[in-house]
């Protein structure tokens, strides 16, 4: 048997936190735009975190400063 | 002196004087049942010499019974001595040199009690009351455990009742049974055929017509071993549970020796085919109808202690392989904790969490490097193993744990999932600088997953380990639901554990691709033989091919094809010598072989009566990519 609950929490939306790179502050002072480790771009709201510095973001909001992390690439 | 008187001749009383009158003959209508009938014509012969004559031919009917009591005991002695030779003819797995001989030494063979009790005339009646009522007759001699109970009602009901043994010979048939090694228990015989050394390929399963098995189901309370006298069970288990699970019905009288009341729940020892699950009884419902009580007991397995521990609070400050700070969770209960995943050190500071039960803890650090946290039935470990101990994109060169034949595959149920099958995934710490991307090899890597981040993912080794767990779970998929049997060890398929790999030589749908051959010869024989047919159609090298030959099923992978003839290297030998040419019914079949790997197994045994029933239903992940 598969265990149901497993396939229950699997449904369920996520709110996953996620690392980028801020790149700038908008003009509205409000939100930021961020860039994610493979290059695309978001907004995300907030400017608690400064320009070029890594934030972690939880459902589309600036909740903290990352460490600055540069990926290695590891094929499996 | 008086005068000589001579005596009166002597006339036995009893003779007949002509003027008497015989008494009327009965004709006895129930000789059989009582032994006063028999008085009478004692007397009647006294008389007369009528009756005895009508007493002999009264007799006839008399001997009636005892024929065919005679005739009983022959059909009896002969029903075993056919079950003898089933033992010799059908190639049973017993009847190979060692195993034979050694289950011929064990004390408690059945046949020997049994045809030194046939041998007895009164012991028929025995015997026949037994096989009309079910009841073992000789119990306490052939039996030291109560393992071995239902074999002798059923062999005894095979050997009076029918030549079941000896048509399914004829078939083919392959059977196992419960009694291999149980003569350990009594004269300290050891099987050294148990464990055989592992050279590390597959297993395979005998692909034959029949398969028959003598099942057996006990449990005990661990405590003192009293019966539970198991009426069914059911038995569950799947990678994302840390412990196995059971629901068990059990008559009123045991009841109260398992009763979770107010106590503790009291452990006990399911054991199905010889594959013991040691479990806690937890919760219970009952069921009350006019004449019948029952109860159905529910629980889990003893790591479930961990759950209902009391949660806590850490912060560990030291630095800890992952695996330590999982056993300082269990620590110091007597479990352990094997930790088969990837491990690393965890800086100190790093791994903190609040209002966690043990397990919960352990399962937080599995899943970080997208492990699964399960527990071995009946010993005290607890495993943290890989999701996928093979990469999915790898198991087409991966040698599986077993090979099952398309002749076991009698059910299935499938059930498609889909899937992206994602080549590429960020796997970020929380709070170091070292991130990773992890890449399914020889791909782009640019279907992604969304980012992981991790606290206590500061290894790259651990990263790596994360990230293939994320891809693999993240696959194109089909949960297959199919049922195997569960013989007793050590014929096969047994248990089939958690997380193996298995290869399934199954059948197509519409079973394309099928040659009758008239006849194909055997190029050699040996573990790598190969197999030769004049005929080509649409096969290719690697494909899997089932052979239909006459009393011998195989399979086999095709390894060469040059003009019409395929070579084929089976899996396992075919009967016949090098040279040798196989004719008539024969046929190829392109199989349908899938790998995929045990997610759940679920174990159901049934008794009803005598007889029992066991299931060993599988759920396997495949995966398409």
């Amino acid at each position: 048997m598969f265990n149901p609950w497993k396939d229950f929490l699997d449904q369920l939306p996520k709110a996953p936190i996620l690392v980028a790179q801020v790149i700038t502050h908008r003009a509205d002072g409000r939100t930021s735009i961020v860039e994610f480790p493979n290059g695309s771009q978001a907004v995300a709201q907030g400017q608690g975190v400064a320009e070029s510095n890594y934030a972690f973001i939880r459902s589309g909001e600036i909740i903290g400063e990352a460490p600055a992390v540069t990926p290695t690439t590891i094929d499996v | 002196m008086s005068a000589y008187t001579k005596p009166a001749p002597y006339t036995k009383p009893q003779t007949y004087d002509g003027g008497e009158t015989a008494l009327p003959i009965v004709a006895p209508n129930n000789l059989g049942s009582t032994g006063l009938r028999w008085l009478d014509a004692d007397d009647h012969f006294a008389r007369t010499e009528f009756d005895w004559q009508q007493a002999q031919a009264s007799n006839v009917p008399i001997a009636a019974p005892w024929e065919r009591l005679d005739a009983f005991s022959r059909s009896l002695s002969q029903a075993w001595q056919q079950a003898n030779q089933f033992g010799f003819d059908a190639g049973l797995p017993w009847s190979k040199p060692g195993a034979f001989a050694a289950a011929l030494s064990a004390p408690w063979l059945q046949a020997n009690p049994f045809d030194r009790a046939a041998a007895m005339p009164w012991a028929q009646f025995r015997q026949r009351l037994a096989t009309q009522t079910g009841l073992p007759w000789i119990t306490p001699d052939a039996h030291g455990f109560a393992a071995a109970l239902p074999w002798a009602t059923l062999a005894a009901y095979s050997a009076s009742k029918s030549l079941l043994w000896k048509r399914l010979g004829e078939l083919g048939a392959y059977v196992a049974l419960p009694w291999g090694t149980g003569s350990n228990y009594q004269n300290g015989y050891t099987n050294p055929y148990v464990n055989p050394p592992d050279d590390g390929s597959a297993l395979v399963f005998p692909d034959l017509p029949v398969y028959i098995m003598i099942p057996t189901i006990t449990a005990v309370v661990i405590d003192g071993g009293a019966d539970l006298k198991p009426l069914s069970v059911t038995i569950n288990g799947d990678v994302d549970s840390f412990c196995w699970s059971f629901e068990m019905q059990i008559p009123a009288e045991t009841f109260a020796m398992v009763n979770p009341g107010t106590a503790d729940p009291v452990p006990i020892r399911v054991t199905v085919n010889g594959y013991s699950w040691a479990f806690q009884v937890e919760s219970y419902t009952d069921n009350r109808k006019f004449g019948a009580r029952g109860f159905t007991v529910r629980g889990r397995g003893l790591s479930a202690a961990f759950a209902d521990a009391p949660a806590r609070t850490l912060l560990q400050g030291d630095d800890y392989n992952a695996a330590q700070l999982a056993q300082h969770e269990i620590d110091p209960t007597g479990w352990t904790v094997i930790w088969d995943a990837v491990d690393w050190l965890v800086p100190g500071g790093t791994f903190s969490y609040n209002d966690l039960t043990p397990i919960a803890a352990i399962q937080q650090l599995a899943s970080a490097v997208g492990g699964v946290v399960i527990s071995d039935p009946d010993a005290l470990n607890i495993r943290v193993e890989p999701r996928y101990p093979n990469k999915p994109w790898e198991w087409s060169s991966t040698v599986p744990y077993a090979i099952v034949p398309a002749a076991m595959l009698d059910a299935a149920s499938g059930d498609w999932r889909g899937g992206a099958n994602p080549n590429g995934i960020y796997v970020y710490p929380k709070n170091a600088s070292s991130g990773a991307f992890v890449r399914i090899t020889g791909s782009a890597g640019d279907v992604q997953l969304p980012m992981v981040v991790e606290t206590i993912l500061t290894d790259s080794g651990a990263q790596s380990a994360r990230g293939i767990s994320e891809l693999a779970k993240a696959g194109k998929t089909k949960r297959e639901q199919i049922p195997i049997p569960l013989f007793p060890a050590p014929a096969t398929p047994g248990f089939i554990p958690l997380q193996s790999l298995l290869l399934a030589i199954d059948e197509y749908p519409h079973a394309p691709f099928t040659i009758t051959t008239a006849d194909f010869v055997i190029v050699a024989v040996d573990l790598t033989q190969s197999v030769e047919v004049t005929s080509a159609g649409e096969f290719a090298i690697d494909d899997y091919v089932s052979i239909t030959a006459p009393n011998q099923n195989l399979f086999g992978q095709i390894t060469a094809i040059a003009g019409t003839t395929i070579t084929v290297k089976t899996t396992a030998i075919f009967g016949g010598a090098a040279g040798d040419t196989i004719a008539a019914d024969a046929f190829f079949t392109k199989a349908n072989a899938w790998k995929g790997q045990v997610m759940g197994t679920q174990i159901t045994g049934a008794r009803s009566g005598s007889a029992i029933s066991v299931r060993q239903v599988l759920t396997i992940e495949r995966q398409f990519r």
